[in-house]
């Protein structure tokens, strides 16, 4: 398995070397950047531009030199943890993310294990009850949560809860806590809020997975070794667990790396609709107005997150069921 | 895969450098660029923490390689000695776990290795494709473990088959292979 991981991990540093090229690249591709726009605006407003001030900026972050040598630049602050300056905000991007990198990772990964959680018992209860009352309501649900978006989801929600129920379910915490320090209460207002949130980012995801579990077990459910099984007298339960939920939950957890991105840019829109402090919103204004450090960070950290959560599974995978495939033959 | 040098009922096995010499080069590709990177710029906290976490693990990865490289097994018919920096023995007779694996980065799941782990007791013994005879060793534990009736996994099973490797007619159905 070490073996595995290092097989694994030189793979994945070329991968996130060509997505920082990748990124680098696309923010680059719009003619200017962001201070040939902000001059620009500025004397479309008949106002003057501190160019002192702009070319010191240009030169403090390389914006003079060639392409090639801003890149090394940024990869070079991002490794060292520094993730650059934000012009838009006028601040370092630490300061500027403060705490929404955290918070979208919060987001992300409630949503996955809620997916989880829910699509598990629910894609199980339906395989084994195949074509029963109950299985054919989940079904209905699983198609309806696959075909509504989550942002009409969210402005649903928002609405409803707001007619009907007077509240506001935007935002991840009480207003109090939005600028205030992280403690007690503020951790368990982001545990009050984010609920909602995840149920509409992950409604989708779930409805997916219960569909492509059920799909897998029963395909396994109907093979000769579990009619055999059955056969010999094996309890259904312990059936079920030790043999073809074994084998069913390999697309399940191949699927972790699908999974992220979809979460991650469902997310994005979700946050916009919900007012979350989270990456979405932020990441927008950044790509609109080419802020280079603050949108291309945004970008490595999701690009990031997609790229481990897809190294996790694949690991999880191979220690789960470290087989050859027969149909392609001895390979080693 | 042939044994390197047959004795008899005694046959040995040793990693070939050709075959560990990826091996020694991917530690490398990890352990040289995060030096570089620490010896020439200054890092923070978390990237710190996750470059040394590689750091770490190519550095436990290439002192593996050279422990495993540095060792050769002895098998006969009653056991499996391994000779490098640690001695070990298994005693077929004693063997009670058998677990064959297959790795593949890749998504067709192509251009893998396999890895057999061996116990008996507290003797431990793991070995992957690149030895020398490695079928050969593989083939004696699979009739030993059917022989002892041990529990193999599906994904055991699997490889075997793909090696080439028949059990007993009945084993793949008994409880045993589950």
């Amino acid at each position: 398995m070490l073996g595995y991981l290092v097989h694994r991990i030189l793979i994945m540093i070329p991968t996130l070397i060509a997505i920082s090229l990748l990124i680098f690249i696309i923010i680059h591709l719009p003619p200017g950047d962001y201070f040939s726009t902000y001059i620009a605006e500025l004397q479309s407003q008949g106002e003057k531009a501190n160019l002192a001030k702009i070319a010191f900026l240009k030169a403090q972050y390389g914006f003079d030199r060639p392409l090639w040598e801003q890149y090394l630049f940024w990869v070079g602050g991002l490794i060292q943890g520094d993730m650059g300056y934000s012009f838009l905000y006028d601040l370092p991007v630490n300061r500027v993310v403060g705490d929404r990198l955290f918070l979208t990772f919060l987001v992300s990964f409630t949503t996955i294990v809620f997916t989880y959680l829910v699509a598990f018992p629910i894609g199980v209860y339906s395989a084994t009850h195949q074509y029963s009352l109950a299985d054919y309501g989940l079904t209905f649900f699983g198609f309806l949560g696959l075909a509504t978006p989550s942002f009409l989801l969210a402005l649903l929600l928002v609405y409803f809860a707001n007619v009907y129920f007077g509240i506001s379910v935007g935002g991840l915490m009480d207003p109090r806590y939005v600028d205030a320090p992280w403690g007690w209460g503020k951790i368990m207002s982001v545990f009050a809020h984010i609920w909602i949130p995840v149920i509409v980012i992950g409604t989708a995801g779930t409805a997916g997975m219960i569909r492509r579990l059920r799909a897998n077990l029963l395909d396994e459910l109907q093979k000769q070794y579990v009619v055999t099984a059955r056969a010999k007298g094996l309890p259904p339960t312990k059936l079920l667990f030790k043999y073809p939920l074994r084998l069913a939950l390999n697309p399940f957890i191949s699927d972790i790396g699908s999974l992220l991105p979809h979460v991650i840019s469902g997310a994005a829109v979700v946050s916009i609709v919900m007012s979350l402090p989270t990456t979405g919103p932020m990441l927008l204004d950044a790509l609109r107005s080419q802020d280079m450090f603050l949108a291309g960070s945004f970008l490595m950290f999701m690009a990031s997150l997609t790229v481990i959560g897809v190294f996790l599974s694949d690991l999880a995978l191979a220690a789960l069921d470290p087989r050859i495939r027969l149909h392609v033959g001895r390979q080693t | 895969m042939m044994p390197a040098d047959s004795m008899g009922a005694e046959t040995r096995h040793a990693y070939p450098a050709s075959a560990m010499l990826g091996d020694y080069l991917r530690a490398a590709a990890g352990l040289v660029p995060v030096g570089v990177v620490f010896a020439t710029v200054p890092v923070g906290a978390v990237a710190a923490g996750i470059l040394g976490g590689f750091a770490a693990i190519f550095g436990v990865f290439g002192v593996r390689t050279a422990l495993r490289h540095g060792t050769s097994l002895e098998m006969t018919d009653s056991e499996l000695r391994a000779r490098g920096l640690w001695h070990t023995t298994i005693r077929w007779d004693e063997l009670d776990r058998m677990r064959l694996a297959y790795y593949s980065t890749r998504r067709d799941r192509r251009s893998g290795w396999m890895q057999l782990d061996l116990s008996a007791g507290a003797a431990r013994v793991r070995l992957d494709s690149r030895i020398e005879g490695f079928d050969q060793v593989v083939r004696h534990a699979a009739h030993v473990a059917a022989a002892r009736g041990l529990g193999l996994t599906e994904a055991t099973m699997s490889n075997l088959e793909a090696l080439g490797i028949a059990l007993p007619e009945g084993y793949a159905e008994s409880g045993a292979a589950r």
